[in-house]
């Protein structure tokens, strides 16, 4: 349970983190999208939203695996409550 | 007459002397560039993009050539980028519903790349067709397109229903008792001065069932739904995505030329005709197509010349679109209507004198519609290994970044919350529609259909009466082509040798035997759960009789036309009739079902997900999420949006239950979050839904 408590709370809080990062990216880059940069900014504005995105998913990819790490060696052994059975073998998402 | 000729040829060199200005280059790729990103998104047409630029367009671009060019281009390449989240992410847009019936079944034997390499050929061949055949019959078009009158359009959409016959081979009773309910939906709402079947709703008096709200409902919600609950990635994990397989797709569109060509014109017809919508010439090039080859047994599958037939001619009827478009000054389409919006803007008269006083951007327009498909088809062969790989993504990540986007789609398109109403009615009816094995496709082409059957008759008869309109020699005779079509359709469908269930390999409803079907297969009555359905559809059918012969708001008004009580005469004939025929075919289909008669090939896809382990914990999960974004959206204020980001982060992480999906979640989520303030926020303005259930609460 603590261990199920330990990542539904990482994923939340990840969530939120990354949510008010883009809203911040979001509230920085509003001049350009009202133009007042000019193509310049359009296209600096298009940068801007790839980079972080990539920085984002390059991001969790990291955070995400040492989270849950640092979850098992808390909790060794605990159990995943849910009894939802796993996707598919051919689906990535069964690599875990 | 000489002096006009050479007037034209010196306008036609004018408007080729463009082709060497930096200035028309950069509006032309200005233009591919803006509607790549913008036709990814589903959902969002360049129709809505087009409303949007107009005034900067306008304001900003001095040259009227270049501004209207940019806008004719942004319209021409549309067609052929939508086929993407169709054939890939399994979400048709409004006129790519056959792409998506037959591409994405391909998409999941792993054959992407290769569908969208030949996509691009034939639309590329479209494009240039349509061009070349737009260049040719522009100057002598106009007699015959004002020849079409309303009863002609009608005529034609009726053609257009004589086609459910080549999409109901195995179950013609359901193919054409959908057709009818997708018919009888789109008399729902306001009719001239009836309100019919509104049920009291203020909102279905205000306006009709909207297309993309219904079709996400009916068509693309049930498949988002099913393929999530199948926590798979769309194409198998041997699915070949590279350039080879890219190009040897594109070198067989190139193959099939003859094909293109012919549907390439017919599409540009199609286009000519106002009032044919780009639905309609989807689904008409498709059962045009079908009616050529000799191996039907193919099609509803995956099949690849079904996605060409079609895709062909979208892009050629933009050409046809054009035609009366800038020949007459009638908008040959949505988008079309702004292009002449915009020519209006900057002080340019489209018609018949277009041609001698404005040659120039005729000819851009024709060059332009050409050089953006080819420069289309080159980005796409560029792109497309990128993008076929997302049908590798497990599809919880996928379907719950498409699901909010589905629903704030349907919203953006009528701005009101009851677009959500809509599209989640019209999944239920999809789900079961699917379950029991009642064929989609007819009703939407129905639904299409209805409103140009229905106003271009009532408009014939108020001038010519209805002698006068039956009498019309074209109506004859595409009244007779249609019913010989939809004859020889029924023969050919019947004698083709189909298997059942189609689009469902393995594991669909199996409840079914195969083979072919008979009256009486069975004689011992046996009770069926499909038959709770049909029971559904004879009440709402006699419900739908009932309502028309009895109520209308206007009809208690004096001097009305009315019959005995119930709408006015001008809007119950056409739903009483539809409800007339549907009523017995609906009760021959419930007794067949009683007696186990067998339905055939239907042309729509079953449900894969049925039997699946963990099919129904995932069902449950979507369900709840569903029920929180409407309760989101119910009670917070901007509650949509939120709902929309709490969908899509949720989804992925409960679906999938590890580290994808909480990758995947906060990812959607986050894109969500941003395509909501940048595009639906800041560019649209969208004022959000009042938060219905708080309000009603207090």
């Amino acid at each position: 349970m603590g261990r199920f408590v330990w990542n539904v709370g990482g994923a939340a809080a990840l969530s939120l983190a990354a949510l008010l990062a883009a809203y911040w990216l979001v509230e920085l880059i509003t001049p350009l999208m009202a133009g007042e940069a000019g193509p310049v900014g359009v296209v600096g504005l298009v940068v801007a939203v790839v980079v972080f995105m990539v920085a984002l998913f390059l991001g969790l990819l990291r955070v995400v695996p040492w989270w849950v790490g640092v979850g098992e060696r808390i909790f060794p052994g605990a159990a995943q409550p849910t009894s939802s059975p796993e996707p598919d073998s051919e689906g990535e998402g069964a690599s875990e | 007459m000489f002096d006009v000729a050479g007037g034209i040829l010196s306008d036609f060199a004018g408007g080729l002397s463009y082709l060497g200005s930096p200035g028309y280059w950069g509006a032309f790729f200005l233009a591919v560039f803006i509607t790549v990103p913008i036709a990814l998104i589903p959902g969002i047409s360049a129709t809505l993009v087009m409303a949007v630029m107009i005034p900067f367009i306008v304001i900003s671009v001095e040259d009227p050539v270049i501004g209207i060019v940019m806008l004719a281009t942004l319209t021409g390449i549309d067609n052929t980028l939508d086929s993407i989240p169709s054939i890939l992410l399994g979400m048709p847009g409004g006129a790519t519903q056959v792409t998506f019936l037959e591409g994405n079944q391909l998409a999941q034997r792993g054959k992407a790349a290769h569908t969208l390499g030949a996509v691009y050929a034939v639309s590329a061949i479209g494009g240039v067709i349509g061009a070349i055949t737009l260049a040719m019959i522009i100057p002598v078009i106009a007699p015959f397109v004002l020849a079409f009158e309303f009863a002609e359009k009608a005529a034609m959409a009726i053609f257009g229903v004589a086609m459910v016959a080549a999409l109901s081979g195995g179950a013609m009773i359901k193919g054409l008792v959908a057709a009818l309910i997708g018919l009888l939906l789109s008399t729902i709402g306001p009719s001239g001065l009836d309100f019919r079947y509104s049920f009291g709703q203020s909102w279905l008096m205000w306006d009709n069932l909207d297309l993309i709200v219904t079709s996400i409902g009916v068509f693309a919600l049930p498949e988002i739904i099913d393929l999530t609950m199948t926590r798979k990635p769309l194409a198998p994990k041997d699915a070949r995505i590279d350039y080879s397989e890219i190009f040897s797709g594109a070198k067989y569109g190139f193959s099939r030329w003859p094909m293109a060509i012919r549907q390439s014109l017919f599409g540009v017809f199609l286009g000519a005709l106002p009032g044919i919508g780009s639905g309609v010439v989807d689904w008409m090039a498709y059962a045009f197509g079908i009616f050529w080859t000799k191996d039907k047994s193919q099609f509803g599958k995956g099949s690849l010349d079904g996605v060409l037939f079609a895709e062909s001619a979208q892009n050629s009827k933009e050409a046809g679109q054009a035609v009366p478009s800038l020949a007459l000054g009638i908008p040959g389409g949505r988008a079309w209507a702004f292009v002449i919006v915009a020519m209006v803007a900057y002080g340019i008269q489209p018609g018949p004198r277009m041609l001698t006083e404005h040659g120039d951007i005729t000819i851009m327009i024709v060059l332009s519609l050409g050089l953006g498909n080819l420069m289309v088809t080159m980005l796409g062969l560029g792109f497309t290994r990128q993008m076929a790989r997302l049908t590798l993504i497990p599809y919880p990540v996928l379907g719950f970044l498409i699901v909010p986007v589905s629903l704030l789609a349907a919203f953006v398109a009528v701005r009101d919350v009851s677009a959500l109403t809509v599209v989640l009615m019209g999944a239920v009816l999809g789900m079961v529609m699917k379950r029991f094995r009642w064929p989609r496709p007819p009703l939407l082409i129905g639904f299409i259909l209805g409103p140009i059957i229905e106003t271009n008759l009532r408009d014939s008869v108020s001038v010519y009466d209805w002698f006068g309109t039956f009498t019309r020699p074209i109506f004859i005779v595409l009244v007779v082509v249609a019913i010989v079509t939809g004859a020889l359709f029924t023969r050919f469908m019947n004698t083709s040798n189909m298997p059942s269930e189609a689009g469902v390999p393995s594991g669909g409803s199996g409840d079914e035997p195969r083979g072919r079907r008979s009256l009486l297969a069975n004689r011992r009555w046996r009770w069926s759960p499909q038959q709770a359905f049909t029971g559904f559809l004879i009440v709402a059918m006699a419900y739908a009789i009932y309502e028309a012969s009895r109520f209308s708001l206007i009809g208690f008004l004096p001097g009305f036309p009315l019959g005995e009580g119930g709408f006015s005469q001008f809007g119950r004939w056409f739903p009483l009739a539809l409800a007339w025929i549907g009523l017995p075919l609906l009760i021959v289909q419930f007794f067949r079902e009683g007696f186990g008669s067998q339905t055939g090939q239907i042309m729509d896809i079953g449900i894969r997900s049925q039997g699946m382990e963990g099919a129904r914990s995932a069902g449950m999960i979507f369900l709840g999420l569903l029920a929180g974004m409407l309760l989101i959206t119910g009670l917070v204020d901007e509650g949509m949006k939120w709902g929309a980001v709490f969908i899509a982060t949720l989804g992925p992480m409960l679906m999938m239950q590890n580290k994808l999906g909480v990758i995947g979640g906060v990812i959607s989520g986050v894109l969500i979050f941003m395509l909501i303030l940048m595009f639906f926020d800041f560019q649209l303005g969208l004022i959000w839904p009042n938060p219905f259930i708080r309000d009603w609460l207090t």
